[in-house]
């Protein structure tokens, strides 16, 4: 982009370019040091996601993993969670107690210990797992761990067989094994012995035990061979060890055979017992050892439950909480919907005033500006009687004065409805209240009033609308959106376009919200922005909501019929006969600056298409040949712009003697371009006649003189026509009107 | 040197306001200057200030003697200039906001009172004795402009008498960001000297700002239509506040005649400036536009936070820990990009620039604090002092990039005292983390993405243009380290687990007993570690040094960043051995096995997570144009439909076109943003490619009628961007709060395991 071929035109002598920027892309505009950097409002310190995307994580993991130890607690898996797995069928059966087998003293005897107090002290009758079991490398458990892969078929009289293992029970086909009393053969699996056997050799003795044909079954393959505690007979002594001392083999002991629960089963038909066991083994493979369990999942879920639980709450909190407020119809207090009824001026404590700017920087009017550090009113004129300034001082140096009461303000109630002509409501600037954010909040305010009078009032009759606005500004599209929410019938008429007094902005002006904690309702979006940033909002609103505004329509005039209906009469602007329409209610949304005022003198009409009376686009106006009349901020600004074009020619007509008004910065822009020879300046000079080619300006002593000035385009800007008379005519009396004002006003033709 | 205390001590001594410069002073301005000043002292041999310090504070002898000494002409070591006595002033030099010329010894025991040139001059200015700052300034400038004109190749060799000449002729000007000095077309009725700031010389055509020179200390400009006559060809526009000298267009044309090659010699420089400056712009030209967009404020910033987009892995902790310290976050992590190369590296990185203060040479927000709240370090930290703040928002109003907000003010926090109102906010804005060692954002970075640099010095493109010594302070040492630690614990894991998992699958492992046991204890030793990595990062005080006078000059680094590694490297060593403890399934009916599974979860969040670190932010800084946060998007994406339709209205027939059948399909496709992930390409190659295929579709046709399809073209590109962006961001973001919510899990079900372990175990 350093644009080399897109600067055609560099001056001979002058320097390529280094670098172009496209002014229409904001972010390319940083370019062009144009902009002002001193805002006017001040940023406030907000908690952006960054710091709030953690809030409540830490408590909702405490509560998860609360949840989930509870959940786990409250729920333990059978056995419980010390347990390596539930105890297997018979044990479960003969409803043993932990205890049992754990003893109190479990440092010196392991539970494995405790098999013989109930089995009987019978080892294994292979040499090498005696010896093992005698070294103590080898227990009970080895083979038959009690909770967790313990498997085996019961055999009991009159039942069918049963086939279990741990968390699995499977009821086999009739054996031809017919067990005079109940039976349990346990079945050792792969999983015990794969620690020293190897699985897969077949030289390994174990291959003999196993079933090619459940390779598949992993650790849970039964081990098939039954005569690991075989003895010759059942009458002889089992080998028995003592279990407290396993290398102190003894001889058979009756005592202990009778009291284990093997010997029981030793009887004669055992080898019958076991055939049938391995044909139920080898019929009902168990392949999974333990059942899948919900149980797990509780837990985890009940934690991840605490967990989204405790955010979803505090942050669905924090949601609804906004919503709620901003939902919630602002009540708007009484002085931000009606302007005040009496002058007020703010006074500067010079001794406290510490010169910050806070208050000239909130007046939307300029009436204060900063002289040697502090503060001072510099056009009481001017001011609106808002007090913003006196809500922004940060140390009380201004306070508020009041004075003699305003005369140019209109009758309205508390409602916003003129107390002269029920049913005519008024909005905006209008009402002698200043800011756009002021002129939303009465439309809407004003409309909400309108819909509780028309719920009293009779429908509408005929081609009748409820309502009429008056004005495609602020307040009218405020109330117009209102209207379209409440469910009137409603329409908007503008002489111009929609918001036409913004779009008269100059290029690129900051509109700014004044800094005031004061609900916007409705869904008009302000907030600090350029001009073409606001505008294109509120077009976008108007657009979606399909506001019904008939723009390019002027009114003419107002009156209320003998039934209690408003006719409007309105005509198109270009021209075309007027046309009457009829509402219930009125809502003039017309604001303050009402039509600009003109020249005192009659201007041709071939060159009424040069005469303007707003500069909305300087560009077009480079290299022309243009005269301002006036010399407010307005005009200033204006000649400023248009000077700042290539090759314009701008003259400055005024009839002061020296600048009177009109803020610093542009007084003295204005002289340095003036100093530059880019504007001509005429003070005492008053426009005589505007002939198709020039302006007869004449110029009173000292210095009197007549000057014919050539023109392209004349901008006059000599302040505005306040819409009294357009409001008198429609029956509004302002305060300075008094009591004795009559209604005759109200009768048509007035 | 002192820090300015707002503590309130006695009074000042009546030697210091019988002082010239403040004799006559109400009570009010006296009250203000002795808060918003401070009485220093001084042994004998201390210094007040070196010559060369930046200061914002001039100083009156309340007692004791205090030497002023300086290099003169010719010399190579200081001597002694005068001694003030008690009563005089010194370090005048400040209210024309320039360097210290002189250093200020104590030769006694010696107290002096230091006073806010800004308070002192609105002290002076309320009580209508402007003047006296006035002339002191005014003898002050002329020295200034004196040894500017001594030290500039131009006028250096001119004799004494034409500088006089030149001196009495010469105007001081001073101009603020956007004041245009003149306007193309104007009459040129003098020659401009920068003696301060910067100056662009530019042109304005159809809506296209083009700059042709920046100018800076030194630099004379409108001299060639003076000689040549006619009118101004160019505007000349202040980038930043500067302060200008004018010489009347007649005593340049007298002094012309006296030195007849000085208007060659003022072409040549200027030629070789150009050459110069179009050297460094053009050689990037994708590059550079960012800094020079943007240049005014990389000019003014001493110290610049940026994030290195590529890097940054938008986990906001820096917002966060700042948050945590100072109650408001003074770091808001939105902003322009610009896309610079730093230090030595040669690479370009996208860098942030974060709404963060970036202590200006010239503070704006500074000059103009009413009440002197705002302060320098002489290390050039900018800070506001609570004590003094009302509150006015003038600082706030001041500062050109928003880096100051108004915020409530803590109840229990410092006020001004003896006003009647409440003070309800305070001003907030970042300084460093000055009563600390670092930082807390670029400490608690994870990534150390975030750091502080000096463009002027550190960006390499700025520095050539300023025709700085390039400073290497910014390099970061791309640290190997976060691999070493992935590389050596998987290396380290890997054998752990698979061991661990065939010995188990054949019996010689069981979790219960011996080494499976050993692995399930360092396993679980392994989640407490990783649990403890989220406690000091969340704890910014722990690892917040307080800070023991003066900073040491290294780099400020992250202390966070080594904990991640560390978590990432004991992360996948847990793994490891929580699979050599027990084999990875879905949870069967044990505390154990749901620990393992939950574990496992956890990890897998974690990996995935990790990857999404390493690999999302260098794409998502692709198609970043501005870093945004997630609640940004929606406003975002208006502003650009809003552009949108300003652009288009009023273009040719053929443009609308050209949008119907081409860009709106290509907006509104949605694939889109996918595939413009999936490429890997920049927003700027994206624009390219969709411009080369409707010039392939046109072939050639159009010419004139096509303005403004550029714009659009960039507007449609960024409106595929953004769901892109918001889907990487996503990734980025969502995956942590899983990663906690699983670990929270793990942790619970750890604890339930190891007291079921205890409890079985003999």
């Amino acid at each position: 982009m350093s644009g080399e071929e897109r600067s055609p035109a560099s001056p001979p002598g002058e320097h390529k370019t280094l670098l172009y920027a496209n002014l229409s892309d904001p972010r390319e505009r940083t370019a062009d040091p144009r902009e002002i950097g001193r805002a006017r409002t001040v940023a406030r310190a907000v908690r952006t996601s960054d710091v709030t995307r953690f809030s409540a994580v830490f408590a909702a993991t405490i509560v998860g993993i609360v949840a989930a130890v509870t959940a786990a607690f409250v729920l333990p898996p059978p056995g419980g969670h010390a347990a390596p797995g539930p105890l297997s069928r018979p044990h479960a059966n003969a409803g043993l107690e932990c205890s049992k087998c754990h003893k109190a003293d479990e440092k010196k005897s392991s539970a494995a210990d405790s098999c013989a107090d109930c089995h009987g002290a019978h080892g294994s009758v292979r040499s090498g797992h005696a010896r093992m079991l005698a070294s103590r490398a080898m227990r009970c458990s080895t083979c038959h761990p009690i909770h967790q892969g313990d498997q085996g078929v019961t055999f009991s009289p009159g039942k069918q067989p049963v086939r279990f293992a741990p968390g699995v029970e499977v009821e086999v086909e009739q054996t031809s094994y017919f067990p005079p009393r109940s039976v349990t053969v346990p079945i050792v699996t792969v999983g015990a012995c794969k620690a020293c056997h190897s699985i897969n050799e077949p030289r390994d003795p174990i291959a003999r035990c196993l079933s090619a044909a459940q390779r598949n079954l992993g650790d849970a393959q039964p081990i098939l061979c039954f005569d690991e505690h075989e003895i010759a007979h059942p009458d002889d002594a089992l080998p028995t060890f003592d279990p407290r001392d396993p290398r102190l083999r003894k001889p058979g002991n009756p005592n202990t055979r009778s009291a284990g629960v093997c010997s029981a089963q030793h009887t004669t038909d055992r080898a019958v017992a076991w055939a049938a066991a391995r044909e139920a083994a080898i019929n009902v493979p168990v392949t999974e050892a333990r059942k899948a369990s919900g149980l797990p999942w509780i837990w985890l879920g009940s934690g991840i439950a605490g967990f989204v639980a405790v955010i979803a709450g505090v942050r669905g909190a924090r949601f609804l909480k906004g919503r709620f407020r901003s939902k919630k119809p602002g009540t708007v207090p009484a002085e931000m919907l009606k302007p005040a009824a009496q002058k007020r001026l703010p006074t500067i404590n010079t001794q406290t005033c510490i010169g910050c700017y806070a208050c000239v920087d909130a007046c939307p009017y300029n009436v204060l500006e900063v002289e040697r550090y502090v503060a001072v009113v510099a056009r009481p004129e001017a001011c609106c009687g808002l007090v913003l300034c006196a809500q922004r001082c940060p140390n009380g140096s201004l306070t508020i004065a009041s004075g003699e009461t305003i005369g140019d303000r209109p009758r309205l109630s508390d409602n916003l409805e003129s107390e002269d002509t029920p049913g005519l409501y008024l909005a905006g600037d209008v009402t002698g209240l200043p800011l756009i954010k002021n002129a939303i909040l009465q439309g809407a305010h004003a409309v909400s009033r309108i819909f509780e009078a028309s719920k009293k009032s009779p429908g509408v009759k005929g081609d009748a609308v409820d309502l009429l606005i008056v004005g495609a500004g602020p307040a009218g599209i405020s109330a117009a959106l209102r209207a379209k929410e409440l469910g009137l019938s409603y329409e908007v008429i503008e002489q111009g376009t929609v918001a036409q007094s913004i779009q008269n902005f100059p290029r690129g002006k900051l509109v700014f919200d004044q800094p005031l904690d004061l609900p916007v309702s409705g869904p008009l979006w302000l907030k600090e922005s350029t001009k073409e940033e606001l505008l294109a909002q509120w077009l976008r609103i108007v657009r979606r909501e399909q506001l019904a505004v008939i723009e390019n329509t002027r009114m003419l005039g107002v009156h209320k019929r003998d039934d209690g209906l408003f006719s409007i009469t309105t005509e198109p602007r270009d021209g075309g006969s007027a046309s009457e329409r009829r509402a219930r209610f009125v809502l003039l949304a017309i604001g303050q600056r009402g039509s600009p005022r003109r020249l005192p003198i009659e201007i041709p009409e071939e060159v009424e298409d040069r005469v303007f009376y707003h500069l909305a686009d300087a560009r077009s106006f480079a290299g022309k040949t243009a005269i301002v009349v006036g010399l407010g901020d307005v005009a200033m600004e204006t000649a400023i712009a248009l000077a700042r074009q290539p090759d314009t020619r701008v003259s400055v007509v005024y009839r002061g003697d020296d600048f009177s008004r009109g803020q610093g910065r542009n007084i003295q822009t204005l002289k340095r371009l003036v100093g530059d020879g880019k504007i001509s300046l005429y003070f005492r000079a008053n426009v005589q006649s505007i002939a198709p080619r020039h302006m007869t300006v004449s110029i009173a002593p000292p210095g009197a003189r007549i000057e014919h000035l050539p023109y392209d385009a004349v901008f006059v800007m000599i302040g505005g026509v306040a819409p009294w008379a357009t409001l008198r005519a429609a029956g509004v009396r302002t305060v300075g009107d008094g009591e004795g004002a009559t209604r005759t006003l109200l009768s048509p033709g007035a | 040197m002192t820090e300015l205390s707002a503590a309130r001590s006695a009074p000042w001594p009546a030697s210091v306001f019988d002082a010239a410069v403040l004799r006559g002073i109400d009570e009010r301005a006296r009250r203000e200057i002795e808060s918003a000043g401070a009485m220093i002292h001084r042994a004998a041999g201390d210094v007040v200030y070196r010559a060369g310090d930046a200061g914002d504070t001039f100083y009156i002898v309340a007692d004791g003697k205090i030497a002023l000494r300086a290099v003169k002409r010719g010399d190579d070591g200081e001597s002694e200039l005068r001694i003030a006595e008690a009563g005089a002033s010194f370090g005048e030099e400040a209210t024309i906001g320039a360097a210290r010329g002189t250093s200020a010894i104590a030769v006694t025991k010696s107290v002096v009172a230091e006073i806010p040139v800004h308070v002192f001059r609105r002290a002076i200015g309320r009580a209508g004795k402007g003047e006296v700052a006035e002339r002191m300034e005014r003898a002050l400038r002329r020295s200034a402009t004196r040894d500017l004109l001594c030290t500039l190749a131009l006028t250096r060799g001119l004799p004494a008498q034409s500088i006089d000449l030149l001196l009495d002729a010469i105007e001081h000007r001073s101009f603020e960001r956007g004041e245009v000095i003149y306007d193309q077309g104007g009459a040129p009725l003098e020659v401009w000297l920068v003696a301060e700031g910067l100056v662009q010389i530019q042109t304005e055509e159809d809506e296209r700002l083009h700059v042709r020179a920046y100018l800076s200390k030194g630099d004379f400009f409108g001299d060639v239509e003076v000689l040549e006559g006619g009118s101004r060809r160019t505007t000349a526009a202040a980038s930043g506040p500067c302060r200008l000298l004018s010489i009347p267009a007649k005593a340049f044309r007298k002094l012309v005649e006296a030195h007849p090659d000085l208007p060659l010699s003022l072409r040549r420089l200027a030629d070789e400036s150009h050459v110069r400056q179009r050297a460094i712009i053009g050689q990037r030209p994708n590059e550079t536009q960012h800094l020079f967009r943007d240049l005014y404020r990389l000019q003014v910033a001493r110290s610049l936070l940026v994030i290195d987009l590529s890097e940054c892995v938008r986990c906001g902790h820096c917002a966060w820990a700042c948050e945590d310290l100072y109650g408001v976050s003074r770091l808001v992590r939105r902003g322009d990009k610009v896309v610079a190369r730093v230090g030595q590296g040669d690479a370009p990185q996208s860098l942030l620039l974060p709404s963060s203060c970036q202590h200006c040479e010239k503070p704006a927000c500074l000059v103009d604090c009413p009440t002197g709240a705002i302060g320098r370090d002489p290390d050039g930290e900018v800070f506001i002092r609570e004590a003094l703040c009302t509150g006015c928002g003038a600082c706030a109003k001041a500062c050109p990039w928003e880096n100051i907000q108004m915020a409530p003010r803590a109840p229990d926090a410092p006020r001004p005292s003896g006003l009647a109102s409440e003070y309800a906010d305070v001003a907030v804005k970042c300084d460093e983390c000055r009563s600390y060692e670092s930082p807390a954002c670029v400490s608690a970075c994870p990534t150390g993405a975030i750091f502080r640099l000096s463009p002027s010095t550190e960006m390499a493109d700025l520095a050539a243009l300023f025709g700085k010594k390039k400073s290497e302070k910014a390099e970061r040492t791309s640290s190997p380290g976060v691999w070493i630690y992935l590389v050596s614990s998987a290396i380290a894991a890997i054998p752990i687990a698979v061991v661990g998992a065939v010995m188990r699958a054949r019996g010689v492992f069981s979790p219960g007993y011996g080494w499976g046991f050993s692995a399930g204890i360092v396993a679980a030793l392994g989640i407490v570690g990783l649990l403890v990595y989220a406690v000091p990062k969340r704890m910014t005080r722990l690892f917040m040094k307080k800070r023991d006078g003066v900073r040491t000059e290294t780099r400020a680094r992250s202390r966070v960043k080594p904990q991640f590694h560390l978590h990432l490297a004991i992360g996948i060593l847990t793994l490891g051995f929580s699979i050599a403890h027990a084999p990875p399934k879905l949870p069967a009916a044990s505390a154990g096995s749901a620990l393992s599974f939950s574990f496992l979860l956890t990890s897998l969040l974690g990996v995935l997570t990790a990857i999404a670190y390493f690999t999302i932010p260098e794409r998502l800084a692709r198609i970043e144009r501005s870093a945004a946060l997630p609640e940004d998007f929606r406003d975002a994406k208006k502003a650009l439909l809003d552009r949108l339709y300003r652009e288009i209205s009023g273009r040719s027939e053929l443009v609308k076109k050209v949008f119907e059948r081409i860009l709106l399909p290509y907006t509104l496709s949605v694939f889109g943003p996918l595939l413009l992930v999936l490429s890997g390409r920049r927003l700027r190659e994206e624009e390219n490619r969709l411009r080369t295929h409707i010039d392939g579709i046109l072939e050639g046709r159009g010419g004139e009628r096509l303005a403004g399809l550029s714009s659009l073209v960039r507007i449609v590109v960024e409106l595929r961007a953004l769901p892109a962006q918001r889907f990487l961001l996503r990734v980025l973001r969502a995956g942590l709060i899983a990663h906690i919510a699983t670990f929270a899990l793990a942790a619970a079900l750890l604890v339930v395991h190891v007291i079921a372990a205890v409890r079985l175990r003999p």
